[in-house]
């Protein structure tokens, strides 16, 4: 299988209160390859979401590196790093965070614009993942008239619209009820399975993390398998 | 795709950013105005006060002696003509006394009056009515000195003096002027720079500044203060606005942060805020230049009824773009130093993740 990216020896810190640093990540290391998905567990506050801003090349750590289909991501320049989470990432947050200014469509469709897509050929593809989400009927509609299985369901699409190597989940069924939960998790993992993906799941859900491939914990800064 | 989000986040469909964003136009709207009206307003007092002088008192240029002719020749386009001029005392009190003749262009209406007789102000004429009055005027005296000669003259009218009302002046006709009395040859419609070259070539000029260089030099102090004062407005506005564009900044600093996850370079999204910034200052621009015109043009018939004159009040366009582009630039400003402390922040904790 093609590895899709790997972390090596990644040590994140912050500045602490008292003026010294707060270590997070202390020496993390990971793979992840086609079509796999990983969850990555662990108590809250224990470095999840910093972990995953880091894999996503959304902060930069103190040390180690990040591959990315074998390219060292970590020399990109902020421009390239840009280009990349357009081209290769997908992201589903806890709180979907859909811009609330623009439609179901149009938020689905943002990645592709984002990419230089002309905005008709990306609304074709939207429409289309937001067909496969259940959404048909609701593609104009703005995120405060969706309900937050909808809002999450269109964050799926729009994570999935630009065909990602890699998709990043932060809590993605976090704030849904049972039934919207499931529905989200199901919708997630087809996805995956059908195109070939990765995923890094970040959850609290011993369920969902179960019906992944892998199960890493993440404890005092180190991940354990 | 910088537009169509700059233009989505300006007036967002968030009711209280929205809210925010009409404020902030509104707020702009009538600061700009109320800066406008008051220049304007400066501007046509101090313009007026010296248009008059320049009609009717001092003219552009002013050259001593007779030189009708060579200042026609050498001004084609504007008007010349020649007065005689000296101080004269009518009833104890001093007066400027001009002879003047069919040419004279210096803004004098006469009211009723006689040729030949003398022309004198609206007061003088209420008090003294149609009668001889003896003016005492320095005049040539038989063994050829510059005495004070007294003579009797007949009020047969008075004046009005375009834009210089209030201005102690007396008429007589050019034929009736004493030997020995000062000539001057008017130039109007010479720019007053003119003066220099004029006195390089020998004459005696002076521009209506330098005749009234005291009062002129009064006028500047009392529109440098005035300047002032209204850059302290605009002061006042510039803080209002930095803490406008921070409130627009921070009220979608996450969805910035998230068009970050979705692979935007952040000089794009830097430029999308900063458009969404223009384009509410643009909304206030546009209204402030509506709203100076609208109050200016009820101003100029409010004034013209109320003090019983023309008030033709201008806009000041080139101040207003200058104003106008001073906001946009320093908006530049705050939306940079806003964005960038949006970019210092953890990405994480900005989404709430």
């Amino acid at each position: 299988m093609n590895e899709l990216l790997r972390l090596e020896n990644i040590k994140k810190t912050y500045p602490s209160p008292d003026g010294g640093t707060l270590e997070i990540l202390s020496s993390v290391s990971f793979s992840l390859y086609e079509g796999e998905s990983v969850a990555i567990v662990g108590r809250s506050g224990s470095g999840k979401s910093t972990l995953l801003s880091v894999a996503a090349l959304l902060s930069t750590p103190d040390s180690g590196s990040i591959y990315y289909a074998g390219e060292d991501a970590l020399r990109l320049s902020e421009k390239e790093k840009a280009a990349l989470r357009a081209e290769k990432m997908g992201f589903v947050f806890q709180s979907s965070l859909l811009l609330s200014d623009f439609s179901a469509l149009e938020n689905t469709a943002m990645p592709l614009m984002i990419n230089g897509m002309k905005r008709k050929e990306a609304f074709e593809r939207a429409s289309v993942l937001l067909d496969s989400v259940g959404l048909s009927g609701r593609k104009d509609h703005r995120p405060s008239s969706l309900s937050g299985g909808e809002r999450q369901r269109t964050a799926i699409a729009r994570a999935l619209v630009s065909e990602p190597l890699v998709v990043f989940a932060d809590e993605p069924t976090g704030s849904l009820d049972e039934k919207s939960a499931a529905e989200a998790e199901d919708i997630l993992l087809e996805a995956l399975r059908k195109s070939g993906r990765g995923m890094v799941l970040v959850t609290h859900n011993p369920d969902f993390a179960s019906r992944c491939d892998r199960v890493l914990t993440l404890s005092g800064g180190v991940l354990y398998e | 795709m910088i537009l169509p989000i700059a233009l989505r986040f300006s007036f967002s469909s968030d009711l209280n950013h929205r809210g925010s964003s009409i404020r902030i136009a509104i707020s702009l709207m009538f600061s700009l105005s109320v800066l406008m009206v008051a220049m304007s307003i400066m501007d046509f007092l101090q313009s007026g006060r010296f248009s008059g002088i320049r009609e009717s008192i001092s003219f552009d240029i002013t050259i001593s002696g007779d030189h009708e002719d060579e200042m026609r020749k050498m001004f084609p386009s504007a008007t010349v003509f020649s007065y005689g001029e000296t101080e004269a005392l009518l009833d104890g009190n001093a007066y400027t006394l001009r002879y003047i003749d069919d040419s004279y262009d210096g803004g004098l209406s006469i009211w009723s009056g006689e040729e030949g007789g003398l022309i004198v102000p609206y007061e003088v004429i209420a008090s003294r009515g149609y009668s001889s009055v003896i003016l005492t005027a320095i005049g040539k005296g038989r063994s050829g000195m510059m005495l004070p000669i007294s003579r009797s003259h007949m009020i047969t009218g008075a004046y009005r003096l375009a834009g210089a009302s209030g201005t102690p002046m007396l008429f007589l006709t050019l034929d009736s002027m004493p030997e020995g009395t000062a000539v001057y040859t008017a130039i109007k419609g010479a720019d007053a720079s003119c003066a220099d070259t004029l006195r390089l070539e020998g004459y005696d000029a002076v521009s209506w500044k330098e005749k009234e260089e005291s009062l002129y030099g009064a006028f500047l102090i009392e529109r440098t203060m005035m300047i002032v004062m209204l850059s302290l407005l605009f002061i006042v506005i510039l803080v209002s606005l930095r803490q406008s564009v921070m409130t627009q900044i921070e009220g979608k600093e996450k969805e910035l942060r998230e068009l970050e996850t979705l692979g935007m370079p952040r000089i794009r999204i830097f430029l999308a805020a900063l458009l969404s910034s223009w384009i509410v200052l643009a909304a206030g621009i546009a209204g402030g230049f509506v709203l100076s015109m609208i109050l200016l043009e009820a101003a100029s018939r409010f004034l013209f009824r109320f003090f019983l004159s023309t008030a033709d009040l201008d806009m000041q366009y080139m101040l207003f773009i200058l104003f106008s582009a001073a906001m946009l630039a320093f908006s530049f400003l705050f939306t940079y130093l806003s964005v960038r402390r949006t970019w210092r922040k953890d990405i994480m904790e900005v989404l709430g993740e």
